[in-house]
């Protein structure tokens, strides 16, 4: 039988269905031959000049190096999620600063160089709807990419899931909820509530035990206290422990119309719907318009997809007696629809 | 003949792209020996033939024959015929054919990195090394997000030519009609 060459293995590969197009040309542009014994093999073993051309790693340092490039990799791929968001150009920078310096001080502890003890915990800042949330579970990610933490997992909870109702049942709740926690990044949304029932309030207990937890886990877990920039002010002069144990701050500012006006085109290209021309002219006045705001408390992001989400209605309400709907109708929001949900605002 | 492949994943307009071009060639497309495909060499009882092809005289430079690749998914077609097309193509594309790559800019541009199948990085790695035998198609211009897509495809895959093109509207067909027309002999990758 006639030995079969490199490249030509590879495209026989593709041919049999054992190697994916993409798969092929990675291995063809690393100059690997595929390897031998894989599920319909067709030649037994690659050919011995390519072996000669492919000299194999051998060494505890291999197995580390293609780790660490594959958690850069990873890391990379969640930053680019992070860059696809709108806006926050500040917040992403921060990121990139956060998860820079984390990864230079794991390094070093890795090398055998003196660290830092480096505190992750955090306070988000910023109205709601300003990505606050999103932020945090690409965050977690990030930082699991990064061998950081563990698992990278979002535990998002608020006053309620902390605080009990009797003597010694916040202390349980507390410690469940970080318990499921660990790992990943513990989300409080509006810490403040925490803080707010006086002193013989039991939120008081949650804060001692989330200090205490922040304080041991602080290899296993990130705490993120989030909330309106005032309250969160407020919150952490009321609690000068948390300032020291909460070092880093980042503030969600509002987004601009045309930001909004891109989250919703961003919105509705995710569900394949699409504005027509003068929908489009209507939204961005809306969206400036000095009667509507969608910033500050109104809800940013948030509220433009409950818009959205009216006129999906609204145009699921238009096509209703129609018999015959083609594709276009089916992914167009006209001005109509757009007009209707404002006033069912 | 020489041969310049539309290849990109399932979905990322490459049909679209042919059709529109035959529409501005004016020219109608041609299918099996007509279009010059050999037949022989398929696996017995696959289809293993593109539909359509559009051929385009190059003057005395010859002919080139411009046809769509089954898309270049993350796992292997079922169709035992789509595979050999595949697998002749992706040898074409080291080698002596024309690569057209084509991606969907509107989805990059709502999905970011997502949307890049690994096909997508190892063509754009292909392109690196062909130069003149590689073209970035960054195809669904008109829908939202696609000028987004395009800035991130530009700095992603850093391709050596990409021209924006829209099936629909039509924007870039004609340039990319001039750009085949040019075509002149390729050099295989590894030869000087």
């Amino acid at each position: 039988m006639v030995a079969v060459s490199f490249p030509a293995e590879l495209w026989r590969r593709v041919e049999a269905g054992t190697l994916s197009p993409g798969e092929a040309l990675r291995l063809f542009r690393t100059g690997s031959a595929p390897t031998a014994g894989t599920p319909g093999d067709l030649s037994g073993s690659p050919s011995p000049s390519r072996k000669s051309r492919v000299p194999a790693r051998t060494g505890p340092e291999a197995g580390g190096e293609a780790a660490e490039a594959e958690r850069l990799r990873q890391s990379l791929a969640v930053l680019a999620e992070l860059d696809a968001l709108v806006g926050l150009e500040g917040v992403k920078r921060s990121v990139r600063e956060i998860g820079a310096m984390a990864r230079v001080q794991e390094l070093r502890r890795r090398a055998g160089l003196a660290t830092g003890a480096m505190t992750l915990h955090m306070v988000f800042t910023g109205h709601p709807g300003t990505g606050k949330t999103t932020v945090a579970r690409i965050l977690g990610r990030f930082f699991q990419a990064l061998g950081i933490l563990p698992r990278g997992h979002l535990v998002e909870v608020e006053r309620a899931d902390l605080v009990g109702e009797y003597i010694g049942h916040t202390a349980v709740k507390t410690r469940e909820t970080i318990r499921r926690a660990l790992g990943g990044v513990l989300f409080i949304d509006e810490a403040y509530s925490l803080a707010r029932g006086g002193e013989k309030d039991f939120g008081k207990e949650a804060i001692d035990c989330l200090v205490k937890a922040a304080e041991d886990h602080r290899q296993e877990l990130l705490v993120i206290l989030a909330g309106y920039p005032a309250e969160m002010e407020w919150f952490l002069v009321q609690n000068p422990g948390l300032q020291s144990r909460f070092p880093i701050r980042i503030h969600f500012p509002d987004y601009s119309p045309a930001e909004l006006y891109q989250i919703a085109e961003q919105m509705l290209a995710e569900q394949q719907y699409r504005l027509t021309a003068d929908a489009r002219a209507y939204l961005r006045g809306k969206l400036q318009g000095a009667g509507w705001s969608f910033a500050g408390e109104a809800g940013n992001a948030r509220a433009v997809r409950n818009l959205l989400e009216r006129a999906l209605r609204c145009q699921a309400l238009r096509l209703l007696d129609r018999a015959h709907l083609g594709r276009e109708d089916l992914m167009t929001i006209t001005r109509r629809d757009l007009e209707e949900a404002c006033r069912s605002w | 003949m020489r041969e310049a492949l539309l290849m990109g994943q399932p979905g990322a307009g490459k049909s679209e792209i042919l059709r529109a071009l035959a529409r501005t060639a004016r020219r109608r497309m041609e299918r099996g020996r007509a279009a010059g495909f050999p037949a022989a060499g398929r696996p017995p009882g696959a289809p293993g033939l593109p539909g359509e092809a559009l051929v385009l005289s190059l003057g005395r430079w010859g002919r080139l024959r411009v046809w769509e690749v089954p898309g270049l998914g993350s796992r292997p077609l079922p169709d035992p015929g789509l595979r050999w097309l595949q697998s002749r193509a992706l040898a074409l594309a080291v080698t002596s054919g024309l690569v057209l790559h084509v991606v969907d800019a509107a989805a990059v541009g709502a999905r970011g990195k997502e949307a890049l199948e690994e096909a997508d990085w190892e063509l754009a790695a292909v392109g690196l090394r062909r130069g003149d035998g590689y073209l970035l198609l960054a195809a669904q211009m008109d829908r939202p997000w696609a000028a987004t897509g395009l800035e991130r495809l530009r700095r992603w895959l850093e391709p050596p030519a990409v021209l924006p093109v829209s099936a629909r509207t039509g924007e870039g067909i004609a340039g990319l009609l001039r750009y085949l027309r040019r075509v002149r002999p390729l050099r295989p990758l590894g030869s000087r």
